[in-house]
C-alpha cells in the first residue's frame, strides 16, 4: 500500500471566478471536464498555492480575489496516513491575510510549506527544458522548499545577500573604497550560496535517480537520462561538501572580483545555476527532438514525486492541469499508469473523450461552468 | 472633501505621520485630546518636546541619556575589561534586563546595509575603535548584534577591524530557546543551533 496525502475536501469562497465552491475530493483519481476559461485551472491553482503559499500564475496575491469583492477564502482538509490536516487561509483586500493550521493562527506563510505538498504540472512545464535557466532554479526551489524549511531559509538569505552585495558593488563605482565591508558581504553570500548549492545538487542526484527509469518506461527503454548540474551558471566542479563547496566559490569569485567591480553586479553564484539533461549523452536542450524534450520533462515530473516521497515518506498530490492534449497516446499511457498508482491525482482537460480507459475505474468526474462545479460521475 | 476643521485635520495629519497610526486610530487619538483636560493636553505637549530636547546620545557609549554620559558609563562599579557592542539603545535595555552583563556597552545606532544607503561609515564603528584604542585595561569586544543578515554582516565587519588589535572578539549565540523541548523547535532554528554547538 502506497502512503499518500490526499485533500479530502475543498472550500474556496471568491477565489478567482468562483463564488463558493465546496469539493469533496476523491482518494484516488478526480476528472474535472470543462470549455477553456471556466474554471479549470483556478481549481488547481487553489490547491498548489495552500502547498506553496504562492500561486505559479501571479506574484499579486490580490489578483486572486474575485471581481468585485473584497477578499477569498480557501479551506482544505488534507489526510496523511491517518492523520487528518486542516488549512484555513483568508486573505481580504483591506486587512492583513489570516492563515490557520489545524485551527492554530499562524503568523508566517512560510508555515504552510509541508503540510500539503503538491506537483503541479502545466502545459508551460514542457518549457522546462527550452526556457530559460530561471525556469529550471524555479523548478528546483518549489520542490526543495516544500520539503526543507532549511533549504528555504538559506536561499531567502542568499538573495538577500546578493542584493546587499551587488548594491555594495554599484555603489564602488569601479573602486573599492571599503575592502572590509565588501569582504564581509562576500562571506555571507558564500556561506549561504554554498548551503543553497549544496542542496540543490543533492536534490538533482536524487532526481537523476528517479527519472532515468521513468524515462525508460516513457521511451520504451531506449535511451539514457542523466542530469547534469551546473553550479553557478559554469562547467565546473564545485564538489560535494559545503566546505569543499565554499573554498570553490570563493576561488571563482576572486577570479571575478575585476569583471564584477567593472559591471558592479555579483557574477556568480547561486542565482546563475543552471542543468543541463544528457539523453544517451546528448543535450536535449540543443538537439532532442520535441518528443524526447516532452518524455524528458514528464521523468522529470514524476521524479519530483519520488524525490518529495523520499524525503517526507509522504507522495504528494498530484495536479495535471490540461497536460493530456498536449502528449501522444505512448506519453500519456506512462502518465496514467503513475496516475494508477495510488497517488491522489486532480486532472483537467477540455474534452472527456481524452479520458477514456480511465472512466471505467473508481473516479470522481466533475464539469465546471463558469464557476460551478456538477458531479457528473462519484 | 474634509469633514474637519482645518486645524483638526492637521492634528490628525500629524498624528498619522507616527509609527502603527493608520487614519482611523488618528482620529481617534485627536478626538481624545479634544474631549480630556486642557492641562493634560499641555503635560503631554511639554513632555515631548521636552523629552525631545533633553535626550542626546551618550558621548562615550551611545546609549541615550539626559546628561555628557549615560547612567551606565557613569557607572563606576562596572566592570571596564568588557565592551558590548549592540545595534540600538533598546538591545541595551534587553541585556541590562538579564542583570548578568557587568561591562559597558556601545551603541552603533544601526546595521551595515548598502541597499538602504547605510555603510560602516554611517554607524558609531570608528568611535567603537577609539574607545578600544583608548583602554588598554580591556579584554573582550562582544558582539550582540541582530542574528539577521545586516546585524551578522555588522557583526562581521567590526570583528574584522577589532581582531588586528589583539583582544578577544566573540559573538553572541543564536540557537535553542530555554525551557522547550527540542521536538517543538523549528529546523532553521535547530539547524542553527547545530552549527553553533561546542565541545563541553
Amino acid at each position: 500500500m502506497i502512503v499518500a496525502m490526499k485533500v479530502e475536501h475543498l472550500t474556496l469562497r471568491n477565489f478567482r471566478n468562483y463564488a463558493h465552491c465546496e469539493l469533496e475530493l476523491h482518494p484516488r483519481l478526480n476528472i474535472l471536464v470543462g470549455q477553456n476559461a471556466q474554471g479549470k485551472t483556478n481549481l488547481l491553482e487553489s490547491v498548489h498555492f495552500l502547498s506553496t503559499g504562492r500561486s505559479h500564475r501571479t506574484s499579486n496575491q490580490y489578483d486572486l480575489i474575485r471581481w468585485d469583492t473584497t477578499g477569498f477564502f480557501l479551506h482544505a482538509r488534507i489526510k496523511k496516513r491517518n492523520v487528518r490536516a486542516q488549512i484555513d487561509f483568508r486573505l481580504d483586500a483591506s486587512r492583513k491575510r489570516e492563515l490557520k493550521i489545524n485551527g492554530i493562527p499562524e503568523r508566517k506563510l512560510s508555515s504552510l510549506l509541508g503540510v500539503l505538498n503538491s506537483v503541479l504540472f502545466t502545459p508551460e512545464d514542457l518549457q522546462l527544458l527550452k526556457g530559460p535557466p530561471a525556469l529550471r532554479r524555479r523548478f528546483l526551489d518549489i520542490e526543495l522548499s516544500q520539503v526543507s524549511a532549511v533549504y528555504l531559509y538559506a536561499l531567502q538569505q542568499y538573495n538577500r545577500a546578493l542584493i546587499q552585495r551587488n548594491n555594495l558593488l554599484r555603489s564602488f563605482e569601479g573602486k573599492v573604497t571599503n575592502p572590509v565591508a565588501l569582504e564581509t558581504w562576500t562571506e555571507q553570500l558564500v556561506k549561504y550560496g554554498a548551503r543553497v548549492t549544496r542542496l540543490r545538487q543533492q536534490a538533482l542526484k536524487a532526481l537523476a535517480k528517479y527519472a532515468a527509469p521513468s524515462l525508460h518506461q516513457i521511451s520504451g527503454g531506449k535511451e539514457k537520462l542523466s542530469l547534469i548540474y551546473r553550479p553557478w551558471g559554469l562547467k565546473v566542479e564545485c564538489g560535494e561538501t559545503e566546505s569543499e563547496i565554499t573554498r570553490v566559490f570563493w576561488e571563482i569569485l576572486q577570479r571575478q572580483h575585476a569583471n564584477e567591480l567593472r559591471r558592479g553586479v555579483t557574477l556568480v553564484g547561486p542565482h546563475r545555476d543552471d542543468f543541463v539533461s544528457l539523453l544517451n549523452g546528448i543535450d536535449v536542450r540543443e538537439f532532442g527532438s520535441q518528443g524526447q524534450q516532452r518524455s524528458t520533462v514528464l521523468a522529470l515530473k514524476m521524479a519530483e514525486l519520488a524525490f518529495m516521497y523520499e524525503i517526507t515518506g509522504n507522495y504528494p498530490v498530484l495536479l495535471l492541469d490540461d497536460v493530456l492534449s498536449e502528449l501522444d497516446e505512448k506519453r500519456r499511457q506512462a502518465l496514467l499508469y503513475e496516475v494508477d498508482h495510488g497517488i491522489q491525482t486532480i486532472i483537467t482537460g477540455t474534452e472527456a473523450s481524452l479520458f477514456t480507459g480511465l472512466r471505467d475505474k473508481e473516479v470522481l468526474v466533475a464539469e465546471i461552468v463558469n464557476g460551478r462545479i456538477s458531479i457528473v460521475q462519484q | 472633501m474634509s469633514y474637519f476643521p482645518e486645524h483638526l485635520n492637521k492634528l490628525i495629519g500629524e498624528l498619522m505621520k507616527l509609527p502603527g497610526i493608520g487614519p482611523k486610530s488618528a482620529q481617534r487619538l485627536a478626538f481624545h485630546l479634544l474631549n480630556v483636560d486642557r492641562a493634560q493636553v499641555v503635560e503631554l505637549a511639554k513632555a515631548m518636546v521636552y523629552a525631545k530636547d533633553r535626550t542626546r546620545a551618550c558621548k562615550r557609549c551611545f546609549n541615550i541619556t539626559d546628561q555628557e554620559l549615560c547612567p551606565i558609563c557613569r557607572d563606576p562599579r562596572r566592570d571596564d575589561k568588557q565592551i558590548c557592542v549592540v545595534q540600538d539603545t533598546r538591545d541595551v535595555v534587553a541585556l541590562e534586563k538579564t542583570r548578568e552583563f557587568k561591562g559597558y556597552y556601545h551603541v552603533l545606532q544601526g546595521a551595515i546595509s548598502p541597499m538602504e544607503g547605510i555603510g560602516p561609515e554611517h554607524l558609531r564603528i570608528k568611535e567603537l575603535l577609539q574607545r578600544v584604542q583608548a583602554n588598554p585595561q580591556l579584554e573582550e569586544v562582544i558582539l550582540a548584534t541582530n542574528p539577521n543578515i545586516e546585524g551578522e554582516a555588522t557583526a562581521m565587519y567590526v570583528a574584522r577591524l577589532l581582531k588586528p588589535l589583539g583582544l578577544r572578539v566573540t559573538r553572541i549565540a543564536h540557537g535553542l530557546p530555554v525551557g522547550g523541548d527540542l521536538e517543538y523547535v523549528d529546523e532553521v532554528t535547530l539547524s542553527r543551533a547545530l552549527e553553533g554547538r561546542r565541545e563541553i
